[in-house]
């Protein structure tokens, strides 16, 4: 399995954070939130769509609410292979991160 | 609308409505509407808004992209299915693209030359300020225009009326003359017409001032073709050509030859004061009553040309008070095309060619959506598909339209190849040297491609629009009655096609029959085996000598003087007067002069009284004479026996003395109306020129030795002049041209209207062949005769053909009726040409049907219902 992206990484952790209840809406506001840059729709559903053909997440629809003009969510979740490399990338992390404190970054 | 969802700015809704990823597993709009509700409730609905505005603006690239990825996705998919269509299904494909090509390939040609007919005369100048001058006469209750106006005219409208810029004079009638210059004699022809020619119309001098170069009686301009023959590479400027053995003439100018396009046509121009000399009349110019000249006028830049009608209306009979006479303005740009706005003229012809190209277009159009319909069944699993997977009705509709432009593009470029190929074909058909060049052409180029594209959507709208309405479920599950449900629409189209292809052959048949009618009518005299040559040089005076000697030719049997050939045929005049004549008819007579042997020579027939005699002919004065009328005007004289009767003219009498049989001294375009005849002259003055011809009658035997001896006898009263002879028939038979061209151009287009209309016949009925394999089977399985399934198969296409037949047959009738009506002299259309048509073409659709049925009816039952 390859290395997830970093982008891919932020995607995938916001969708696993938001466990039963990430789609469109609060996945954007997660990602802001988290790292300050806001999405528009265009390039939100895009990177969604580049996760869900490599199989790292699943769509589903829920039923269609008033106040979004009569159209249903679409919320995604983490598929198994999602999980996997989303614990992949967690252990890669610890792995090159390991023993840096983040005080020697400072350091010329 | 409820009050706690405030919707979101629709303008920018519907614009994320048209861009958005769509479909079930996108919601992008949904979020964005579920976010402004929310900011709405937060912050009002006056930033959410525009944060919805900007949101909308942020997200087009990326939702752009999309949008074109998938298009193009799906195009690719589209494409190679249409292209798997094209080479699973050759024969149709083939009947499909071909017959669209050549229907294309008509379109082009024709398109080409209506281009061509329309481009002449744009190069002049002054050209939207040039007019013709013409005049209608009252005749009674009759009015006949013409372009005939009086020499003094131009010189008066130019003088008299400030809004006339300058005015030109031509001399109508064939002015061949013989030039002479070293070695070289030629005959030419030639224009006297006035110097101001080349200062309004457009005809540059690559030689020479335009100002002065007819000023002087014998000065001569020539063009560049001409100049080349006599004087090769040498100078023309300043050389001396001889006329007529006569006249010197020094050229003063040399004209660039003059373009294919233009109305005015002439090798070399003399001035016009000239014809004074020539005809030794020295007021001929100054008169008001001779209208054999054609007046050209340049009006003022801001002049109106019904303004100047009006001013101008009287003028003429104020110089002329005897005839209702009004001269009116005629566009020079407009001639060409529309001729005296009379009716007729060369735009008929247009409009004929272009109304065929439509017909052979929508022929092949018909032939591309009844297959397409008929086929529909072996598409319908595949629409199906589609539906299933998602296809909104409109991607279906997108499919079948695109694939219908794209057969037509392929069919443009075969048709394209036909033209190159076909284009000198057409060339020597019509008469023109068309170039096909599109990189030049741009309205060429726009044309095919609008026209293309149109034939596209045209022919691919049924199928498209049909074919999308299908409901996936009933397509699945049954799909043996998708074909025959559109086959009443099928019915009406191959109706309609061979209806106009039945009236094209019709219209071909009449058109064929006319010109042969006029080729082979009886005249009212024998044009077989007469020769004729003019009177010229020394032959004015010394005719009678040249006759008695071109009578003892053995190959002769008669020799007669005339003034006129039965071509051309000049005077007329009314004002006769008689005993009994009524008040109210006035008619215009032609004259013609001759000598004794006229009627001899032409073999005629006097139905009363007798022609003139050496013995009782006296030679005609100022007073009196005697006179032969034909039939006609004796029906107008309404006497029983006119023959001893007086005709009067002012102070002419003249006696009658004969009735001729009517003959035709027109072309059969025209009426050949009253006519009289006068021994030697109508105008007895002294010095009056008046046989121009010398017609002789020969054996049928020996042809070049008689003319040999004929040449021998006009060399030696004429040594200078080259010797030119014609025979009348030959001139019959380039007199035609047009209706030649008319019918030559006719049969191949209904040709090709019956070939496509066949073509799409055949594809038919292969196809519905093919659909009923199984129950052929069955059929003989349970004892049916091959030509049982035969007769099964090909009655309902003979039944759809004798429709139109029977739709088409009194329309053609209509309008060979109408057409003939141009014509005096005219063929009836005759039972026989509709039932030929209708034979002709039942049998064409049976033989096309014949085949696959007969192959159908063939085949063995075992391999239709081999597979269930």
């Amino acid at each position: 399995m390859k290395d997830l992206t970093l982008s891919e990484l932020i995607f995938i952790l916001a969708i696993w954070r938001l466990e039963e209840n990430a789609y469109g809406v609060t996945i954007r506001k997660q990602i802001a939130r988290v790292t300050g840059k806001t999405h528009t729709y265009g390039t939100l559903y895009s990177s969604l769509d580049q996760l869900f053909k490599k199989g790292y997440v699943t769509k589903s629809a829920g039923p269609p609410t008033p106040e979004r003009g009569g159209r249903s969510k679409i919320f995604y979740r983490l598929s198994p292979e999602g999980r996997e490399a989303l614990k992949a990338a967690h252990k890669l992390q610890r792995e090159i991160w390991k023993g840096i404190p983040e005080f020697s970054l400072d350091k010329t | 609308m409820n009050p706690e969802h405030p919707k979101p700015p629709p303008l920018a809704l519907r614009m994320l409505n048209r861009i958005a990823i769509q479909g079930e597993e996108y919601s992008p709009l949904g979020d964005l509407e579920e976010e402004y509700n929310e900011m709405a409730k937060v912050i009002g609905a006056d930033r959410a808004r525009f944060w919805f505005w900007m949101q909308t603006l942020k997200a087009i690239p990326s939702f752009t992209k999309h949008k074109i990825y998938w298009s193009i996705q799906m195009f690719k998919n589209y494409m190679k299915i249409a292209l798997r269509n094209i080479r699973r299904h050759k024969g149709y494909s083939f009947i499909n693209i071909f017959g669209l090509a050549v229907g294309i390939a008509c379109c082009i040609l024709i398109f080409l030359w209506v281009q061509d007919e329309f481009s002449y005369d744009k190069f002049h100048e002054n050209g939207d300020n040039l007019y013709l001058v013409g005049t209608h006469q009252r005749l009674g209750a009759r009015t006949a225009t013409t372009s005939g106006t009086p020499p003094a005219l131009g010189p008066a409208f130019k003088e008299e009326y400030p809004e006339i810029v300058n005015s030109v004079r031509f001399c109508n009638g064939p002015h061949a003359l013989i030039f002479a210059y070293g070695e070289k004699r030629l005959r030419e022809n030639v224009e006297a017409v006035d110097g101001a020619l080349l200062e309004m119309f457009t005809f540059p001098l690559l030689r020479g001032n335009p100002k002065t170069t007819l000023t002087k009686p014998h000065s001569l301009v020539m063009t560049e073709r001409m100049a080349q023959k006599y004087f090769n590479t040498e100078d023309a400027l300043g050389k001396i050509i001889r006329v007529e053995n006569k006249y010197d003439f020094e050229v003063t100018g040399v004209l660039k030859n003059l373009p294919r396009h233009s109305f005015l046509q002439f090798d070399c121009l003399v001035p016009i004061e000239f014809l004074k000399e020539h005809w030794n009349a020295p007021d001929h110019l100054d008169t008001w009553y001779n209208f054999s000249f054609t007046t050209f006028v340049q009006l003022h830049e801001n002049a109106s040309p019904q303004e100047v009608e009006e001013k101008t209306a009287g003028r003429i009979m104020k110089g002329h008070p005897d005839d209702d006479v009004t001269p009116f303005l005629r566009s020079y740009t407009q001639l060409y095309l529309y001729g005296l706005g009379t009716g007729g003229g060369r735009i008929t012809r247009v409009r004929m060619l272009s109304l065929i190209a439509v017909f052979v277009l929508i022929i092949a159009c018909i032939n591309f959506m009844n297959l397409t319909t008929a086929r529909a069944g072996n598409r319908a699993k595949e629409i199906g598909m589609r539906k299933v997977t998602g296809a909104f009705r409109w991607d279906i509709i997108k499919q079948f339209y695109g694939e219908s432009i794209l057969m037509a593009f392929l069919s443009l470029l075969f048709a394209v190849l036909l033209v190159i190929i076909l284009l000198p074909v057409f060339n020597s058909l019509t008469g023109k040297e068309i170039i096909f060049n599109p990189s030049h052409n741009l309205s060429l180029i726009l044309t095919l491609l609008g026209a293309t594209l149109l034939t596209g959507l045209i022919a691919g709208s049924y199928p498209a629009l049909f074919m999308s309405s299908f409901q996936p479920v009933k397509i699945m599950r049954d799909t043996s009655g998708i074909g025959s449900k559109s086959s009443l629409f099928r019915k009406i189209l191959v109706v309609l096609q061979f209806s106009i292809s039945i009236t094209l052959i019709i219209q071909t048949l009449v058109i064929y029959k006319q010109l042969n009618y006029m080729r082979t009518r009886d005249l009212g005299f024998n044009r077989e085996h007469l020769v004729y040559i003019p009177v010229n040089g020394n032959l004015r005076q010394h005719y009678e000598a040249a006759k008695q000697e071109l009578q003892l030719v053995p190959g002769i049997t008669q020799v007669s003087l005339t003034s006129r050939t039965p071509l051309i045929f000049g005077s007329s005049g009314n004002g006769w007067d008689w005993e009994g004549k009524s008040p109210q008819i006035d008619p215009m007579a032609r004259y013609f002069c001759c000598d004794f042997d006229f009627v001899k020579t032409f073999k005629m027939k006097m139905v009363q009284g007798r022609f003139f005699s050496k013995e009782r002919t006296p030679a005609a004065s100022p007073q009196s004479g005697q006179l032969v009328i034909n039939e006609e005007f004796a029906r107008i004289i309404g006497n029983e026996n006119p023959v001893g009767m007086r005709l009067s003219h002012s102070s002419y009498h003249g006696t009658i003395i004969g009735v001729i049989n009517d003959f035709n001294y027109f072309p059969l375009y025209y009426r050949s109306g009253p006519l009289i005849i006068f021994y030697k002259t109508y105008n007895p003055s002294p010095g009056h020129h008046f046989y121009r011809y010398i017609f002789a009658r020969i054996r049928p035997d020996n042809v070049p030795q008689t003319i040999a001896s004929i040449e021998k006898i006009y060399k030696k009263f004429n040594p200078e002049f080259p010797f030119t002879f014609r025979f009348l028939d030959e001139d019959y038979n380039h007199l035609y041209r047009s209706e030649e061209q008319a019918s030559v151009i006719f049969r191949y287009f209904a040709t090709l209207a019956v070939l496509i209309s066949c073509l799409g016949l055949f594809g038919l009925a292969s196809f519905l062949a093919e659909q009923r394999t199984k129950e052929i089977g069955i059929r003989k399985v349970m004892g049916s005769s091959i030509q049982g399934i035969v007769v099964l198969l090909s009655k309902q296409f003979l039944k759809w053909v004798a429709v139109a037949n029977i739709i088409a047959l009194p329309i053609a009738w209509y309008l060979s009726y109408r057409w003939l009506q141009n014509y005096p002299y005219r063929t009836i259309t005759g039972v026989w040409v509709f039932i030929l048509t209708a034979a002709m073409t039942l049998l064409i659709a049976l033989l096309t049907v014949s085949y696959k049925s007969i192959k159908a009816a063939r085949s063995n039952p075992v391999d239709s219902l081999r597979y269930e």
